[in-house]
């Protein structure tokens, strides 16, 4: 069998006294998916900061693709996450940003696939228009479009539907699909069952940092304590 | 009962008195405590006595020396006080200058109280810049060409017309903030006549500009601008009625985001507010980047932001004389001009760099190392610096009074220098407000501004050879010069080493 791409095991943050994350355990496998879901504060950006390496767990193991994550730039070739929302650069347009992102990561931005994104996303008629003037929801296209624009093993994506409206979101659960189809994964935390069911992905519900007893991704024993 | 849903609009009600809603306010923050507290008294009465003291006597003798212009620098002082007028009528351009506060702005703007009220006290400051500026332009042209002694009729003959031409200066920046026409003709013509005005003072060093006679202001001819003024301001005062709101917000907005540095002493929220302004006025086109060079991602970025910058990066580089217009007073002035242009200079690309220090999400997705990203974004300011100081060094060395030497190539090979400056200050981001704060027997005051002003200072030492020849001033020879590359190579190689994260995609 595969090794898991992501491995956490009895993952507890603390906040001061305050315990925001607590026996959170997953693996997941190349080629899947993973959704956290729950209400505002359960602690699911958290739990995908402790995967990206962007927040340090208190106590448990995090492991991608075999290792801590380290935050190296190795390490970000291989994941993108839109946990962070960028400060966009300024002076660049929007299709400069997402061919920026696609160059960096080794591609060609002028094989069309910039231009897929960008008409897929409903981005094409705002490609010359900067960052600064986009609206909330367009905005949220643009950080998705640069997210799907290189090479990844592994998306980490905190709440994608977020802003969306409700016709462009089973655009985004496709584009998921078509990363899962060749052989990426995909860890994501989401509000919207409808979004959820369309990804068709194993859920763990989380509720005050823990996650629900009845779950199939229930906690797994602390193999660190 | 009670009514809870007003009535549609009354149309024929007369407007709210501005004056009447400012006075209610005044009072229930008055209410609540005085507006000025015993300790920011203080601060500010110190402030002001310090300031008084250490420059004051300097001041007052540079704006009233004890003997007249000679002949032959008369036109020099007509030139700088056009210059003078000038930089007062883009200065207040870059306030406003009519701007309200952001809760006048929120509160009191959209509501039906008197227009005419509500920006009365705003017109009513410009004025008095323009008044206060005009004065003091008035009193140094006096002292320099009028003659000597300058009997009390010349004297008012002159505050007089410096007065009224302050006011007019001010309607004309009032006017500029209303019309979009005057707005780009004072914008284009008035910086081209700062330059014009900075030519004409290098050329007077090289060759004798026309003699002219001592200049007195006729009371009556002063007499007819200051009644010129004083329609003119009748005529704006009637109009504020239909000052549209749309001119208001930008300057408004930008004035408070000054006041909220100051306040919070934070520059940043300027450098941040200008850019964005800057490419928000900008109608862009996207370019495609080109595909052979996807290493150098963030330098094709830079080219891209340099080249839409165009022309008006160009203005910088006709601040390059500078040092040599600042050659006649302390050593030290232009030695701090040339570092700070040459700073400034390799700033114009530093935006992305500035971005990814304040949050490295971009630069995650790009998957760059900081030393990689750090090396590549350097490339672009060390072009423009080493340009922009061999060019103030060049013509330091032609007008500025130094001895003979290799200036410009000593100015070449301290740009890196410049350049590594730039980019520590764009990685410094914010102050760190969190240091404990330092007592001094004149109170406790936070260290984190003074470490902020003084981040990239330390890169200075790399710039030893050009520093002791311009403060000695010693003749550099060729080996100067090879001393000052040696030590930028050696600045630039070690922050790259030291200096920037080898690993992680983090500036």
């Amino acid at each position: 069998m595969d090794e898991p791409v992501v491995t956490v095991v009895g993952l507890r943050v603390a906040y001061g006294s305050v315990t925001v994350v607590r026996d959170v355990g997953f693996d997941l496998p190349p080629g899947g998916a993973l959704c956290l879901v729950g209400e505002n504060g359960a602690g699911k950006s958290t739990v995908l900061r402790c995967v990206t390496g962007l927040v340090e767990p208190s106590a448990g193991r995090v492991r991608v693709f075999g290792a801590a994550p380290d935050g190296t730039a190795s390490f970000w070739r291989r994941v993108v996450t839109t946990v962070e929302q960028p400060s966009w650069y300024a002076g660049l347009t929007v299709r400069e940003h997402v061919e920026l992102v696609r160059l960096a990561g080794g591609d060609d931005p002028t094989d069309g696939r910039v231009d897929e994104l960008l008409d897929v996303l409903g981005l094409n008629d705002l490609g010359d228009s900067t960052p600064d003037r986009l609206s909330s929801g367009e905005r949220q296209r643009l950080l998705l479009a640069t997210a799907l624009a290189r090479p990844a093993e592994l998306l980490v994506l905190d709440e994608p539907e977020q802003r969306l409206d409700s016709a462009i979101r089973p655009v985004v659960a496709g584009l998921l699909d078509e990363h899962r189809a060749i052989g990426g994964s995909v860890l994501l935390a989401s509000h919207d069952p409808v979004f959820v069911a369309a990804l068709d992905c194993p859920v763990i519900r989380l509720h005050s940092g823990a996650p629900m007893p009845d779950d199939p991704g229930r906690p797994r024993p602390d193999v660190s304590a | 009962m009670t009514r809870t849903v007003e009535p549609p609009t009354r149309v024929a009600t007369q407007l709210s008195s501005a004056r009447r809603v400012r006075r209610w306010v005044r009072r229930r923050r008055a209410e609540r405590g005085p507006a000025l507290s015993l300790e920011s008294a203080y601060v500010l009465l110190l402030t002001v006595a310090v300031t008084v003291a250490m420059i004051g006597p300097r001041l007052g003798s540079a704006l009233w020396p004890a003997d007249a212009a000679p002949a032959s620098d008369r036109f020099v002082v007509v030139v700088l006080l056009g210059a003078g007028a000038a930089g007062l009528v883009l200065l207040l351009r870059q306030m406003g200058p009519l701007v309200l506060g952001r809760g006048e702005l929120t509160w009191l703007l959209p509501t039906p109280v008197g227009r005419r009220g509500l920006l009365l006290p705003a017109l009513v400051r410009v004025l008095a810049v323009g008044v206060v500026a005009g004065a003091v332009l008035a009193s140094t042209g006096s002292a320099r060409l009028a003659t000597r002694p300058v009997t009390g009729p010349a004297l008012a003959g002159w505050l007089v017309l410096g007065t009224a031409v302050g006011v007019l200066l001010a309607l004309f920046a009032v006017a500029a903030q209303r019309r979009t026409t005057y707005a780009r003709v004072a914008d284009a013509v008035l910086p081209a006549l700062l330059v014009v005005a900075g030519a004409t003072v290098l050329f007077a060093r090289v060759r004798a500009l026309p003699s002219l006679p001592v200049v007195t202001v006729p009371l009556p001819f002063a007499l007819a601008a200051l009644a010129a003024a004083v329609a003119l301001t009748v005529l704006t005062v009637r109009d504020l009625e239909r000052f549209p709101d749309v001119r208001l917000h930008e300057p408004s907005l930008t004035v408070g985001t000054y006041l909220d540095a100051a306040y919070a002493v934070e520059p940043s929220f300027v450098a941040d507010l200008r850019e964005r302004r800057y490419w928000r006025r900008r109608a862009l086109r996207s370019l495609p980047l080109r595909p052979r060079r996807g290493r150098l991602v963030p330098l094709q970025h830079d080219l891209l932001v340099l080249r839409r910058r165009g022309w008006r990066s160009g203005w910088l580089f006709a601040t390059a004389a500078l040092p040599a217009l600042l050659s006649t007073g302390s050593d030290w002035l232009p030695v701090a001009t040339l570092v700070v242009g040459a700073v400034t200079a390799a700033g114009v690309t530093l935006g992305g760099l500035r971005r990814d220090a304040a949050q490295p999400a971009l630069l995650r997705l790009l998957g760059l190392t900081g030393q990689r990203a750090v090396a590549i974004r350097l490339v672009v300011p060390a072009v423009l610096a080493t340009a922009w100081s061999g060019l103030a060094m060049l013509t330091l060395g032609m007008l500025g009074g130094l001895p003979p030497g290799p200036w410009w190539a000593l100015g070449v090979a301290f740009g890196p220098t410049a350049a590594m400056i730039a980019v520590r200050r764009a990685q410094a981001g914010r102050i760190d407000n969190a240091l404990p704060l330092l007592e001094t027997p004149m109170g406790a005051f936070p260290p984190g501004p003074v470490l902020w002003l003084l981040n990239g200072s330390d890169v200075l030492m790399f710039a030893a050879p050009t520093l002791l020849a311009l403060l000695g001033p010693t003749s550099p020879g060729w080996g100067w010069v090879g001393v000052q590359a040696a030590l930028s190579a050696a600045a630039v190689l070690a922050y790259l080493y030291f200096g920037v994260d080898r690993r992680r995609p983090q500036v």
